[in-house]
């Protein structure tokens, strides 16, 4: 089977067809913008940021007012850290707190189970999920993007609008997201939805998953930004505009089939442009 | 098959799998850069304003009027809370039950309403005990006639009930209460006050040991007052209360938060108006329950 004839079957069209007699009487060094992230994409990514900062603000209030300070992170006895230090609870002005932190968390909540509602349809509508979820592949690329992105390998696997370690994290917030509201509800109303209840586990664990799973989102939150920080200025204007900034070459690849016969014959060790993410 | 041939259609599939994935980005509308700083800017002073009504937003909910010691629209969110749970509860929900040999022994924490002047717990004797009787008062504000403890404790069905004790702090406990129904024993002294909405528990000011120095309340729902798991119990863990537990009698329900459950009952008031109680004035949610 010729590789060629595979690629036009998947496409059905060359690739390069709209752009090409346009970027040919164009500057392909001419710096352009190109269409990155949808106008609901970036409404909901930035509802969702204040939000989820209240909601974890005021569920630390909460969890201050059990003064036995159940989690900590450790082996038996022998404690690392424990949640949460006083100088947390002090700077975050979260001590003797609970009622304002319940009114908080018990009003908030509705924002970021309505926002990620929205979020789950518009990913299901637009068929959007297909970006967000590796497929088998992707999972196995997932490391290789961490080692490019700790230096320790020169090439970065395929990707297409998010790379695979990317992909794993974001689909691994959405799971953390939803079983913290699933945990939320169960611990809020353990009668009226005692089925949820019984399915999390019981009361203790639900309740400890709604931490555990907190904090997991705080580690996405701390990589989260220490990766925006190194992706620079034009991603996350990307963010905010909608559009990323990069020459019009950059703009409107030409996959290059020979390129890709190659690529895929070489697996995927083959050097590739830099992708911003 | 050759191996070849093998190699070759994985490589033609891997080349498939990476044009998909470029569709994915290589679709976006390209515009030039006079166009983009228009949008640019446009979206920097939106983002700007979103940010600043956030914010501003905050700060009006924090700086509002407090309703019983929470910004008043907190309070209203609350309630709206509580109705929407009230419209979704199924008749005949129980909240599940323990074996008793799953108890756990339970901390005293509050000690609101049995504590005298010098923070020390008020003891009710044995004779307090025999002639103790929970007053009370009909919509209106009629007097009725009182139920004694001994009432309580020897005319109705005796259940022996074990659940999972929730404080709003955080922390449970599974407990076993010893006690008769609530229903039963209102069903006989206030069978006229059952249609009304609410009940307010409270705990007697002055006792033959001293006074109460702190008044302690709690406002419940009827239809939860009426519910099989509410029990007015004398007995925890196999044993009589103590007075850090709420003896002689106190009200006990897997369907609210320990800070309902009200201990040492010394009057009952009925009402059709939203009530208020001792944690509810200081901020937290009238409802509590599950």
């Amino acid at each position: 089977m010729a590789v060629s004839t595979t690629v036009d079957q998947a496409d059905g069209s060359d690739p390069g067809e709209v752009m090409t007699d346009d970027v040919g009487l164009m500057d392909p060094d001419e710096v352009v913008a190109k269409k990155k992230h949808p106008l609901a994409l970036r409404w909901m990514h930035w509802v969702n940021f204040p939000v989820l900062m209240i909601m974890i603000w005021s569920g630390m209030r909460i969890y201050w007012a059990d003064l036995r300070d159940p989690y900590a992170i450790g082996i038996a006895d022998w404690q690392v850290f424990e949640f949460w230090p006083d100088s947390v609870n002090s700077a975050l002005v979260l001590e003797r707190r609970l009622a304002k932190g319940l009114a908080f968390h018990l009003t908030f909540g509705w924002f970021f189970v309505i926002n990620g509602a929205l979020y789950g349809l518009w990913l299901l509508r637009k068929g959007r999920w297909r970006y967000l979820v590796p497929d088998v592949q992707g999972v196995r690329d997932a490391g290789k993007t961490v080692l490019h992105d700790l230096h320790l390998r020169k090439t970065r696997p395929p990707q297409g609008k998010y790379n695979p370690a990317q992909q794993l994290t974001y689909s691994a917030v959405l799971a953390i997201s939803t079983l913290l509201v699933l945990t939320g509800f169960a611990i809020y109303k353990p009668v009226q939805l005692s089925f949820l209840l019984t399915i999390l586990g019981g009361y203790d664990f639900a309740r400890f998953l709604h931490f555990s799973m907190t904090i997991a989102l705080l580690v996405f939150f701390g990589i989260h930004l220490i990766q925006v920080a190194r992706s620079g200025w034009r991603n996350f204007a990307s963010m905010i505009t909608g559009y990323f900034t990069q020459t019009r070459r950059e703009a409107s690849p030409e996959p290059d089939v020979s390129e890709l016969v190659a690529v895929g014959n070489r697996s995927d060790d083959a050097e590739r442009e830099e992708v911003t993410s | 098959m050759t191996d070849r041939e093998q190699l070759d259609e994985r490589a033609a599939e891997l080349v498939d799998r990476e044009i998909r994935l470029r569709q994915q980005t290589d679709a976006g509308e390209i515009i030039d850069l006079a166009d983009y700083k228009k949008r640019s800017r446009r979206a920097f002073l939106s983002f700007g304003a979103l940010g600043a009504a956030g914010i501003l937003g905050f700060r009006w909910v924090q700086n509002r009027p407090e309703d019983e010691s929470i910004p008043d629209v907190l309070r209203a969110a609350l309630d709206r809370n509580e109705s929407l749970w009230t419209a979704l509860e199924r008749d005949g929900a129980r909240a599940r039950t323990f074996s008793i040999s799953d108890r756990e022994d339970i901390r005293i924490n509050g000690r609101h309403g049995l504590e005298n002047s010098s923070r020390e717990l008020i003891q009710v004797e044995a004779d307090e005990a025999a002639t103790w009787e929970i007053s009370l008062t009909g919509v209106g504000g009629a007097t009725l006639d009182p139920i004694p403890l001994s009432s309580i404790r020897s005319d109705f069905e005796v259940h022996d009930m074990v659940w999972e004790h929730k404080c709003i702090e955080g922390w449970s406990n599974i407990v076993h209460w010893t006690g008769v129904r609530v229903s039963d024993v209102l069903d006989r002294y206030a069978p006229g006050e059952m249609g009304a909405a609410w009940s307010v528990l409270r705990t007697p000011p002055e006792t033959d040991n001293g006074s109460v120095r702190r008044d302690y309340s709690s406002a419940i729902e009827n239809y939860t007052m009426m519910h099989p798991q509410t029990l007015f119990a004398w007995a925890l863990n196999g044993d009589e209360l103590t007075a850090g537990h709420g003896s002689p009698i106190r009200i006990v329900t897997p369907l609210k938060y320990g800070i309902k459950q009200l201990k040492r009952i010394g009057s009952i008031e009925f009402t059709d108006d939203r009530p208020t109680d001792y944690w509810t004035e200081r901020g937290y949610d009238l409802h509590a329950g599950f």
